[in-house]
This record gives structure tokens, sequence and C-alpha cells, in this order.
């Protein structure tokens, strides 16, 4: 996986997101961009048929608590679909890239 | 004025619009409807009588035909262009043929000679203002009636609701997400898998799979009829059963005498001109056996040897009648899956508009579990007639073509670590596209994380919660490690099934073991910050179970044959 910050509202994650190393580094660099000032966020996900559960708890609590709005584009419908199955795809904010 | 009182009440609600270019006319005519209506606009000619209804929408018209500018047939003709419905009365001196036949192609209401004396003029207006109410009357009554309808609808729909949860809490499953002792020689691991696909929101297909300390007993009823008559019969056997069974479950059952019990009781319940088909079937453990009663039902197919063995079922449906039945006890040596379903399967109108039945047998023997069957019956039927459900039950401890154990630390790094050896010996399964060995490995990771942060490292899911909460969880693992010596053990083999091969990965424990809550199968609250690993491992693969103690879990996904043997790991 390769995380690419566009500006500081943006982000590009390419490759499959599936290893703890990458939810610890999407952690860093998210929580990094919001101490920064960011209150909305939008990232693209590039390739990702899934995301972990870690990955997903961390955007739920960055939502639900620290209220920062967020935006998925993703380009996987696999993983949109998932998003749907539990009932995250509106509060992620997601849809086809 | 005596005709004023013929008037409906109702004129007091509509505005109505008076033309006439003859001011004295004009006044009388205002002073003769004083009071009548709750506004009265008056216009001196056509020209101005259109512009006043389009500015005010009167609900009626009053209007003399010679006028300067625009005459009053040639106003009506307007103002059917605005509103085709809005009723005209005509007050005239002079009616010829021509001119009444185009008032009359113009739907004019009423006609009332000049000059307007009170009594024809007030008759008119009552005339006029009564089919007004009654056209209010019909739409408002319409309107209530549809109202009440989306009330009943929505009422009927939330009780219809209501009443299929209850529907479905009477089935129960002993075996979801559980394996058991299957009919094998010796020991023999097999797995439960259910559809059940009400065709109205209450039906009449019923089910429940039970657990004795000496086997597995299965029910599967098809009640008579459809809908709600045939869905309480459906209840009435599930709980039946269920009751039954809850007070023999402690000790060994006697298939025979439970057959007698149940069926005594049901018959107590079912009408003089109603038959209830079922099937009782019972597994019991360590034995290749299977007893099955059956009543009207199609019969259970097995699949043994590449073969499809048909049991057929022994007696007539369930009724008040017959207290007699007969069992029979099948020798299931070498059996792979044993299939129970309702008729919505097999009589199920394919696409070409033959019976699904002809193409079971078939698609049975080539279906590696429920999914794939599901997925062959759809692709011929589309959407069935009728209810439908499936009881499949599988072996799954075939002889292993390949197999490997990874023993794991319980540490972050281990497991990330031996994730990404599984990951490189699946690759190596040519036929496993790089689709499904991606969602399964998806699976394993999350299988593998919560065996070290629930299993070996014993932090309980609400405790997770609050310290992602805190943001301080990954800090917690990794100063909880030192002190855990406890490993990790992931299984990995494939084997041969229904000339496809089966991947199984086994992950277990040495934690207490704990069996997560129902709801953590289906669907979580979104705001919460964990518990969608059990949900995507539940998506990513073809079946899993846990174990008895609840510290070991196996994944199972198919994949076409052709290929078993895992990849060289890179890391090694």
């Amino acid at each position: 996986m390769h995380l690419a910050r566009t500006n500081s509202s943006e982000l590009t994650i390419t490759g499959n997101i599936k290893t703890t190393a990458d939810y610890l580094e999407i952690r860093k660099l998210v929580t990094g961009m919001v101490e920064a000032g960011a209150q909305s966020l939008t990232l693209t996900i590039n390739e990702s048929m899934s995301m972990p559960s870690s990955v997903i708890g961390f955007f739920v609590k960055l939502i639900n608590r620290d209220k920062i709005r967020v935006t998925m584009l993703i380009q996987d419908k696999r993983l949109l679909e998932l998003l749907d199955e539990l009932s995250l795809a509106e509060m992620f904010g997601a849809r086809q890239a | 004025m005596a005709a004023l009182e013929g008037i409906s009440p109702f004129a007091r609600e509509l505005s109505a619009l008076c033309v006439e270019d003859d001011a004295v006319s004009r006044r009388a005519m205002a002073a003769q409807l004083k009071g009548v209506f709750k506004e009265l606009i008056l216009a001196p000619d056509g020209r101005e009588g259109l512009a006043a209804f389009r500015d005010r929408r009167p609900q009626l018209v009053l209007t003399d035909n010679r006028m300067p500018f625009m005459s009053g047939i040639e106003m009506t003709a307007a103002i059917r262009r605005i509103d085709p419905r809005v009723p005209v009365i005509f007050i005239t001196s002079a009616m010829d043929t021509a001119l009444l036949v185009e008032a009359l192609s113009l739907g004019i209401a009423a006609f009332v000679p000049k000059p307007a004396g009170p009594d024809n003029l007030h008759r008119a207006v009552a005339t006029v203002v009564a089919m007004l109410e009654n056209d209010h009357l019909q739409h408002k009554t319409l309107e209530q009636e549809l109202t009440l309808l989306q009330f009943r609808d929505k009422y009927h729909e939330y009780q219809q609701g209501l009443a299929f949860r209850k529907e479905l809490s009477l089935f129960e499953n002993d075996f979801r997400h559980r394996s058991f002792q299957g009919p094998a020689a010796r020991r023999g691991e097999w797995i439960a898998q259910v559809e059940y696909q009400p065709h109205d929101v209450m039906c009449g297909d019923s089910y429940s799979l039970r657990r004795f300390e000496n086997g597995l007993l299965v029910l599967i009823a098809d009640a008579m009829g459809k809908g709600l008559a045939a869905s309480l019969t459906s209840s009435i056997s599930a709980h039946a059963f269920n009751n039954s069974a809850d007070l023999c479950v402690r000790g060994p059952l006697r298939f025979q005498d439970f057959v007698q019990q149940y069926t005594d009781l049901m018959r107590k319940r079912l009408l003089e001109d109603e038959v209830l088909p079922m099937t009782l079937a019972w597994l019991p453990t360590g034995s290749a056996t299977l007893y099955t009663a059956g009543f009207g039902m199609p019969p259970l197919l097995v699949s043994a040897g590449g073969k499809v063995r048909k049991l057929r079922c022994e007696n007539p449906p369930l009724s008040q009648y017959d207290g007699s039945f007969r069992t029979t006890i099948h020798e299931l040596g070498g059996a792979r899956s044993i299939l129970l379903y309702t008729d919505g399967l097999n009589e199920a109108v394919t696409a070409d508009g033959s019976l699904y039945r002809d193409h079971l047998d078939p698609d049975f023997l080539a279906s590696a579990g429920l999914g794939q069957l599901l997925g062959a019956f759809r692709a011929r039927v589309g959407a069935p007639g009728d209810d439908v459900t499936l009881l499949l039950l599988s072996r799954v401890d075939g002889i292993p073509l390949r197999h490997e154990t990874l023993m794991v630390e319980s540490r972050l790094e281990a497991v990330e670590q031996a994730c990404q050896t599984l990951e490189h010996r699946l690759e190596g399964l040519a036929t496993l596209e790089s689709g499904p060995r991606g969602e399964f490995i998806m699976a394993l990771r999350e299988a593998a994380l919560n065996a070290y942060e629930h299993g070996s490292l014993e932090i309980s899911s609400a405790r997770k919660h609050d310290l992602l909460e805190e943001g301080t969880y990954y800090q917690h693992l990794l100063e909880l490690e030192p002190s855990v010596t406890r490993r990790i053990r992931i299984d990995l083999s494939v084997q041969a099934f229904a000339g496809q091969r089966l991947l199984k990965a086994a992950v277990t424990d040495e934690g207490p073991g704990f069996h997560p809550p129902g709801y953590l199968f289906q669907g979580t609250d979104s705001m919460l910050l964990s518990g969608r690993g059990l949900q995507m491992v539940r998506k990513y693969t073809d079946a899993f179970y846990l174990n008895e103690k609840g510290n070991a879990i196996t994944l199972i996904r198919f994949y076409p044959g052709g290929s078993d043997a895992f990849g060289a790991n890179e890391l090694e």
C-alpha cells in the first residue's frame, strides 16, 4: 500500500489496504492532517478491494467523535459493496471514483 | 329570496366570478348574490373576466355572452384551456341554435335567461353549488379512504414485520457457525448451512436443527397452503419440535420415541382437512447412519462417491387421522453432503419451462457448499414463486491433499508475518483466482487478529472499544505482549470436494474461548469502533464455524480443482 498526501485535506491510497502496518500508516498520516487543522478529508482509494476492521474503526471514531467530514472516492466496487453491507457507505461518504 | 335558502351553505366556502358588461345588470346580480359566496369577483367584460379568472381562480363563473372585447363564449373557451372542469353559468337574452351547440360543447353547467330574475339565478346557482359540493365530498372521501389505506398498509407491514421476527425466533439452529460430529464410521466433522427464503412475509416453511448428546436432530416442514394460515401451522410445528427437543435435550435421544411424541402433538393441532408435509432426520454421533421419518416431503438427497442417492419419504403427509408411521435407517458410508429441502426448490419452474427437479441432482452433485447450489438454482429459476428452504449438511474433514501448520507467537508483528507467509502459500494455488484469494486472506487476517486480541491477550470487545476510543489500543497491545506466552496455531489445508477443492484455514488460540453474540455475525451498530471482523469473515468465506470451546475458528472457501500445491514462502 502506498499513501500520497495531495494537499492538506486530500489523500490517495494506492494498493491493497490489508496489514496492521497499513492501518498504522493511515492512522498516523490522517491524525497528522487532523491535528494540522483539516476539518474534512477526501480519500481516493485506488485498487483496494477491502478494508481491515481496524481501519474501519479508526474512521468511525474520526467521523463521530472528532466530527471530521470524510469522503471516500473508491475505485473498486467490491470495497463499496463491503461498506454498504456494513452500513458505513453513507457515514464514510463513499462513492465510486 | 326564498330560493336563496335552496343554496347549500357550502357556497360560502367558494368564490365566484360574475362577468357582465352592463353596469346596472352587474350591480343587480351582485345584490342578488350578496352573502351567497365567500367572495364575489366582478368583471365588466370577457377580457377582464379572463384576467380575473387567471389571477383569482374562482370555483364558479357566471357570465353574460354579448360583451365588448371578448364574448362570454370566447372567454369560456379560454377558461376551459386553464381549467376544463370549472362550472360556468351562462346568462343571456339571445340563444340561437349555433350558440347553444357551442355553449354545450364547452360544458356550460346551466343557462339563465336574461334579465336574470332572482329565482332563476338562485336555482341555477343552487344546482351548480350542489354539484360542486358533491364533487368535494367525493374527493374528500377518496382522500380519507386513501389515508386509511395507507395507515392500514403501514400498520399491517409493521405487524407482519413483528410476526416474521417472532416466526424466525422459533426456528432454532444449534449448529449456526458450529461444526458437529456427523455420520461417519468413526469421527466426521460436518457443518450445516441453512437457506430460508419466504415468498410472503409469513410463510409455511419451518426448520430447526438441535443438538443432543448423542447426535443431531433436524426438522424441515412445509405447511399446507401459503401465507398467514400456513405460517401459523409452521410456527406451531417449529415450536412443538423445539419444546419436545428441550424436554429431552440433556439425555440421549431415542428417535422412534421422539417421532411418536412429536407427531402425536402435531396431529392434535391439525384441522380436519389439513395436512403437514415434514421430515424428521436423526444423525447419531459416531455412526455412519441416518434415521428418517418423512411425511409427504420430497426425497432427501445424499451425495456419495460422485452419485446422488434419493431417500424417499416413508409416510403420507401428517394428518389428524392416521397415528402410525414408519422410519428408515440409511447407511451413509462415504456420504459427502445431505440435502433436505421443501418443494419450493424442486417444483420451481425454470426459465426454459422445465421443473427444477430435472436439474437438482446434477446441480447438487456439482455444487460445493450452499452458496454454489443456490447460485445454480437462481441461474435457472430467477425468483421462485414459492417458499424455499434448504438445509445442507456437508462433511468437511476429508483427507487433506496438502496440510501445513504454523505456530505463531502472540505478537502483532508475528501475526502479521504469519499472514504474509500464508498469502505466499496461497499464491501457489494456481486455480484460486486473485480475487477470491485476496478475500480469503482478508478473512484469515481478521480471524488471526481476533485470536491474538481476544484469545491470547483476552481483551474483551468492550475493552477494545474503550481503548480505541482513547486512542491507546495498539500501545496497550504492545504493553501486554511480553507477559503472554500463548501461541496461535494456524492450520492450512486443501482437500478434494465435489470435483473442486476445499481450502480450509483453522485458527486456534490458547485463550479461554468465547462465543460472540449472534448480532456480530449479521451486523453491528455502525457507531461501534470494533466488531466487524466476523462480518468480514462471513462475507469473504463460503462457510465458517467455531469449535465448542470457542477458541478456534475454521474458514472454508471452495475453488476450482487443478491445483493444490502451496507456494514457496519467500520469507523462509
